[in-house]
């Protein structure tokens, strides 16, 4: 069984964990500590994966957010995030033992692993030691690891630095200082019994078979495939290692003692995650809403009642098939930024992303899938109880929010980097179809669709449009515009081009002159997905002082967190 | 040399659609299928491979676009042991 809780408020800063406890006690726990940056998101549903079958085994885990990370409290950009990291895990492996939990292991993913060898090399000097480390594709040393990063930042994103206290990475953003702790990690035989699973082309390299040769009894190092399949590919396109999930599943289960022990975790749907400026404090609840069983957090001061039906709502999205790590923390800040404002913010995940709902190997995803707009409708009326609304939707999110609005209509409804316009959603899977002819350059009539598009009439355009053969803006923006609502579109250079491919502008115009309350910001920098700072902090600005504007705040006088 | 070398790495590192050795050293990478994960982990391999670094200014997709954009970046790194 799966619990959702908060963790390590005692140690300054709470962060959320998913405990699978097996059904008639544990024979030990694994801390599942996730990689840093964009590969946190890409291998998260294989890490719940993993927790699913060592639950199987008869074996607990515990899968958290870094200090900083996901939704725990804080932010990584300090100069003191690698220790904050390493509270985590050792608050991690705390709480497993609180509960009852004697043999613990530590697995650590690509970075993680790096983060998960320094700790139980701490935990070991402190007297506490671990039964074992897995280390999981994990690079050799943090100079390599940081190198690799911001190559791809500057090869996918090419921002250029802003600020020289920050270093931006794909989903990571890290102080100076924190890069350098981060550099200084080598990775070295343990003292423990080790699993190094490594990728099957760099095993015979000299510093892996090094490694091999030095770790202690009882560990082993296995060559695996199917790494940059899961963690180099587009997220769409992501397959799930399991061999490689088994093989760690069989070594743990062989490393640990045949009988469980009765677990008795504490667990803590409600945490305080932040504060005010004016020090009231802000507290994030964790609830399951709907049929579904979708997993949600709601997000407000202290001093705003969650019933009250006055108090604006904001409804925060992530984009593709994300949740809340990685550019979805985008949510994670706006909600708690959201709150300082007076309001309440609820995030949460849709069906296979984050932890919804179990792993299914072979899954499809639900990008653009008419599903997703079903998750919104069911927990709609539940999560906002009948308050003025706003939806925030960043690409997928986006869509899904425009396709609601004409069903719960909004106080407000933005878009962020909106890329869909057909009413019409795809089948399960089909985004990834789409992703994957993209990606061999093979989608079908795209060149002769384009031509069409580009030299028809606006009436016929319109006619196709309307038939869904081509993207449609004025309909799908139409009916999110209902009289009474704003709808507004933040579009990236990208996105504004890709909007006025699809006649998004002359929709617009249209809409308008039928009373509608549009507002379009295009940004000049910045990328889709916002991994870049700039247009991220832009648009939270923008986003705080639309929903400043127009929807009510609980409070008389609100706020911004400093940043 | 240099370009033999190159063609060995993107085999080994730049998921291709098809065999580095059948493209012209202008042909496009990324349009032969090279993501830009795939060109992060080229461009490790091509400094294992002729021990050189690649400077922040050369850590743009036009740097490793081609073979021949390849090779003149590796021309103006220091020492070209392959």
């Amino acid at each position: 069984m799966m619990h959702e809780t908060w963790f390590g408020e005692d140690s300054g800063a709470p962060s959320l964990g998913f405990l699978h406890v097996p059904d008639g006690g544990a024979r030990g726990g694994v801390v599942i500590c996730p990689p840093l940056g964009y590969e946190q998101v890409l291998g998260y549903r294989g890490m719940r994966l993993l927790s699913q079958e060592l639950e199987a085994a008869g074996v607990a885990s515990l899968r958290f957010d870094y200090r900083g990370e996901g939704d725990a409290a804080g932010d990584t950009a300090q100069p003191g995030a690698l220790p904050g990291w390493l509270a985590s895990i050792e608050d991690a492996v705390g709480f497993l033992r609180a509960s009852g939990i004697e043999h613990v292991v530590l697995a650590g993913l690509a970075a993680g692993g790096l983060l998960a060898a320094e700790a139980a090399r701490r935990l070991g000097s402190a007297g506490a030691p671990v039964d074992g480390v897995v280390l999981w594709d994990t690079p050799l040393g943090g100079r390599r690891f940081l190198r690799k990063q911001r190559s791809l930042f500057d090869l996918t994103v090419g921002e250029p630095a802003t600020d020289p206290e920050r270093i931006t990475l794909l989903s990571l953003t890290l102080h100076p200082r924190a890069a350098e702790d981060l550099e200084a990690l080598e990775l070295a035989p343990l003292p423990v019994p080790t699993l190094a699973l490594v990728r099957r082309e760099e095993a015979g390299a000299p510093a892996h078979e090094r490694l091999a040769a030095g770790l202690p009894e009882g560990s082993s190092f296995v060559p695996i495939d199917g790494q940059a399949e899961w963690l180099e590919a587009a997220s769409a396109l992501a397959v799930l290692p399991v061999p490689a999930i088994r093989t760690i599943v069989s070594w743990v289960d062989a490393l640990l003692p045949a009988d469980p022990a009765p677990v008795r975790p504490r667990l803590r749907t409600e945490a305080v995650v932040a504060e005010a400026p004016d020090g009231t404090p802000i507290v994030e609840r964790l609830r399951r809403v709907g049929e579904q069983e979708l997993f949600v957090i709601e997000t407000a001061r202290a001093d705003v009642d969650p019933d009250d039906a006055a108090t604006g709502v904001v409804v925060l999205q992530p984009g593709a098939a994300e949740h809340r790590v990685g550019p979805g923390r985008f949510q994670v800040i706006a909600a708690r930024e959201l709150a300082a404002q007076g309001l309440r913010a609820v995030r949460f995940d849709r069906r296979v992303t984050g932890d919804s709902t179990p792993v299914r190997v072979g899954e499809p995803n639900l990008i653009f899938a008419e599903e997703w707009t079903e998750d919104l409708d069911a927990v709609v009326p539940e999560l906002t109880r009948g308050a003025p609304t706003a939806h925030v939707g960043l690409c997928s999110g986006a869509w899904v929010a425009a396709r609601i609005a004409d069903r719960h209509p909004p106080r407000l409804t933005i878009l962020l980097s909106p890329t869909y316009f057909k009413l019409r959603g795809l089948p399960a899977g089909g985004y990834s179809e789409l992703a994957a002819l993209d990606q061999a350059g093979r989608i079908p009539f795209r060149d002769l669709k384009a031509r069409i598009r580009g030299l028809a009439p606006g009436w016929a355009w319109r006619i196709g449009a309307r038939l869904q053969l081509f993207h449609d803006p004025e309909t799908l923006l139409g009916r999110a515009s209902a009289p009474g609502g704003t709808l507004a579109l933040m579009l990236t250079p990208e996105d504004s081009e890709n909007f006025a491919h699809h006649r998004g502008p002359q929709a617009i115009a249209r809409l308008r002159k039928r009373g509608a309350d549009l507002r379009v910001t295009p940004y000049p920098f910045g990328d889709h997905s916002l991994f870049g700072a700039q247009v991220r902090a832009a648009m939270l600005r923008d986003v705080l002082a639309l929903t400043a504007e127009l929807l009510p705040s609980g409070v008389r006088e609100p706020s911004r967190i400093p940043s | 040399m240099t370009d033999d070398t190159i063609r060995r790495v993107l085999d080994a590192h730049g998921k291709l659609r098809v065999p580095a050795s059948g493209l012209d050293a202008d042909a496009d990478l990324y349009a032969a299928g090279m993501s830009s994960h795939a060109s992060v982990n080229v461009m490790l391999a091509l400094e294992d491979a002729f021990e050189v670094e690649f400077p922040d200014e050369l850590l743009t997709k036009q740097t490793f676009c081609t073979i021949a954009a390849i090779s003149a970046a590796i021309g103006t790194l220091a020492a070209v042991p392959a």
